[in-house]
């Protein structure tokens, strides 16, 4: 045995406490007695279907009752934030997009954020490229729902809206490849605004989507809500009150489902939210059923969102004016794909020398950023997803740290599960959607 | 701020703009002029052109904010002062910053300071939402900086409480013995731990219980600890038993 840096096993007052990080599962289970002790280890994950990924659980059993469950994360850990360090500001876009993967956009647009208060550029950001934001947002967040629908229905044993809500997330993720070029990972939404304007054929797809939407949900409500099984296993499920929420930084859909009415795009609102109509629903049972409700009425406020932002869209540009920070090239469809437009590179190849050092320079080393600190929260679908952005006046970030919704909502996972039973820590921890990309980042 | 139109610049040709915040016409200039920052590229004297500068990051000591701040920053810092006799010695710096509020906290107070954050009524700042370290290397001997993102719910308001500690093997201290709500009940807490946060005074008494059970879990996602406890069997059966508890017996 080798000498790690997490702390001992060691006696406690409570018990014996184990370290847990790999290594002899006997060594962990001889904590237990077998005879005289009518508890069980379980280890459940990292390789589960029902855990959302790579999270691991370890329960602690009493017949099929929970007396003890403890969550281990990192298994997903990449190193992004410290990646970031060694990038310019503008490709931090490319790592941030794939933290919480089933919500880039929302990843990108909190970075973008950060690096443009940092900028002092705020209000600068054009009227379109801002609707560009929430309008891609909103239909994320409807994505986002509709996998975690499609992933909890199938855990708890509902395998037809598993297939449904991948078909219409399929749709959705048309429409991004449409806009963005790519299914995921966009790194759509950069410093300064965004990265190309929606084509109208784009807009011709929202449409259908929004028209044909809500046959859908009524679809899984229809499926789902009124299921004698689909009640049983949601109703008064894995509760968790506004307390005990507020008392673990639970934010989102979770909070709601509490029936506190807190959503960032209310309270302290970013990106013009403040002028669209639309209503923040809550549940007052905060309980997996109570999650269920609101993340569908939640699904059906976005298409408001995004009808709203669709009437809002007016031609203009969509990167800031400062040619200073703008990515220089003007990107276009070519026979090999999105690249640089052809005249841009006829131009800067051929007539003008300086402008083929400022895109060099630009494009190779970067903008500097005024050195200083900002925390920028927005309301992704899981919950407040925060960024911490320092600069020391370089042209890489000096850190940039990520508040996940997922990894801070899963702190309330023993505190749904003790006490209950153990298939209703699946239904639980599926109710805090937690998404272990962005979890461990 | 004045950016030229856009429709009279034809394909990509940089023009000269005043930065954000520039207080000159210099393309180049950002504010603060830091030793880091002159020069679009901070490049100055060689030739060197790789964009890094020669690797050497400079850094400029923070400036304390004059009163009046503006905003609601005035009023959260009359509030902690009146709420907390001894503001002037846990409190180092108040730095008002793109329209942040930032208190530098001596590490050993920090718990206090938070706790006062969170109970008293003027201030309630009930959610701890984000919980960062920043690594300043070569600031000066206390270059670990933890930093605490603090929200009030209630008046929707964030500050940002700064601890700065040196490298040092060193904790900042975690509340864990005298952050009893005024409500009684409920166990420990830890606002150091990554992420976790404190409770609302007002603890209604079931979920205390939850509460108290859930920051174990908060030290334990941090450590990959794991209480197994044999002994505490007759205890567990006696004060677990989650909300759902009624269903399985």
């Amino acid at each position: 045995m080798t000498t790690s840096n997490y702390a001992t096993e060691r006696e406690t007052t409570e018990g014996r406490v184990f370290t847990v990080t790999g290594g002899d599962w006997d060594t962990i289970v001889s904590g237990t007695d077998p005879i005289n002790d009518e508890r069980i280890v379980v280890n459940m994950g990292p390789q589960h279907p029902s855990t959302h990924g790579v999270l691991r659980l370890i329960l602690e059993l009493e017949g099929e009752t929970v007396r003890e469950a403890r969550s281990v994360v990192g298994y997903l850990h990449t190193g992004i934030e410290k990646n970031l360090e060694y990038r310019n500001w503008v490709q931090g876009s490319t790592f941030v997009t794939r933290m919480d993967y089933l919500a880039p956009l929302f990843n990108e647009t909190a970075y973008s954020l950060a690096v443009e208060k940092l900028l002092g550029i705020t209000d600068d950001i054009t009227e379109r490229a801002t609707t560009i934001r929430v309008l891609m947002m909103e239909l994320n967040r409807i994505s986002s729902h509709l996998v975690w629908l499609a992933t909890t229905g199938m855990e708890l044993g509902a395998i037809s809206i598993m297939l449904y809500g991948f078909r219409e997330r399929e749709y959705i993720l048309d429409i991004f490849e449409t806009i963005t070029g790519l299914r995921m990972n966009h790194a759509y939404v950069r410093p300064g605004g965004v990265a190309q304007d929606v084509p109208d054929e784009a807009i011709v797809k929202i449409r259908e989507f929004l028209k044909m939407m809500p046959k859908k949900l009524k679809e899984y409500e229809d499926l789902l809500s009124g299921q004698p099984i689909w009640i049983e296993r949601t109703k008064n499920v894995a509760v968790l009150d506004v307390t005990g929420c507020v008392a673990l930084g639970v934010t989102g859909p979770v909070l709601r489902s509490a029936g506190l009415a807190w959503d960032l795009r209310k309270t302290m609102p970013y990106c013009g939210y403040e002028t669209y109509e639309f209503d923040v629903p809550t549940h007052p049972d905060g309980d997996v059923w109570g999650r269920y409700q609101v993340r569908l009425a939640e699904i059906r406020e976005s298409m408001k969102l995004v009808e709203q932002a669709l009437d809002r869209l007016r031609p203009g540009p969509v990167m800031v004016a400062d040619r200073k920070i703008a990515w220089p090239a003007q990107l276009a469809i070519g026979v090999d794909g999105m690249g640089n437009s052809l005249e841009h590179v006829a131009k800067i190849m051929g007539q003008s020398m300086e402008s083929l050092i400022h895109h060099f320079k630009l494009v190779t080393e970067g903008f500097r950023v005024p050195p200083g600190q900002v925390y920028v929260g927005i309301e992704s679908p899981r919950g407040e997803l925060g960024v911490h952005a320092v600069s020391d006046g370089g042209t890489r970030p000096y850190r940039v740290h990520y508040r996940e919704p997922s990894f801070v909502n899963l702190q309330a996972l023993p505190a749904m599960a003790e006490g209950g039973l153990i298939a209703d820590v699946i239904a639980g921890g599926a109710s805090l959607d937690p998404v272990m990309g962005g979890c461990d980042r | 701020m004045t950016a030229p139109n856009d429709k009279n610049n034809d394909g990509g040709v940089p023009l000269p703009v005043v930065p954000a915040g520039a207080s000159s016409t210099a393309p180049a200039e950002y504010p603060p002029a830091s030793p880091a920052g002159r020069g679009m590229f901070g490049n100055q004297g060689s030739g060197d052109v790789s964009g890094y500068g020669g690797l050497v990051r400079q850094r400029q000591p923070i400036e304390e904010a004059a009163r009046p701040y503006g905003g609601y920053f005035d009023e959260v810092r009359d509030a902690l002062e009146e709420a907390y006799p001894a503001f002037s010695d846990a409190i180092e710096k108040v730095v008002v910053d793109r329209g942040e509020l930032t208190l530098h906290v001596r590490p050993e107070r920090i718990a206090e300071v938070c706790q006062v954050m969170r109970d008293d009524l003027a201030l309630r700042f009930e959610l701890c939402s984000s919980v960062s370290g920043v690594d300043y290397l070569g600031a000066d001997e206390r270059r670990l900086h933890v930093v605490y993102q603090l929200t009030s719910m209630t008046y929707r308001r964030r500050v940002r409480l700064e601890a700065a500690v040196s490298s040092k093997p060193r904790t900042c201290p975690a509340s864990r013995r005298s952050t009893r709500p005024p409500t009684g009940r409920s166990g420990r807490r830890t606002t150091c731990s990554a992420s976790s946060s404190t409770a609302t005074p007002t603890s209604p008494g079931s979920s205390c219980r939850t509460t108290g059970r859930a920051t174990r879990s908060a030290r334990t996602i941090r450590s990959a600890a794991f209480p197994s406890s044999t002994r505490a069997r007759k205890f567990h059966r006696r004060t677990v038993g989650g909300p759902t508890s009624e269903r399985e017996e």
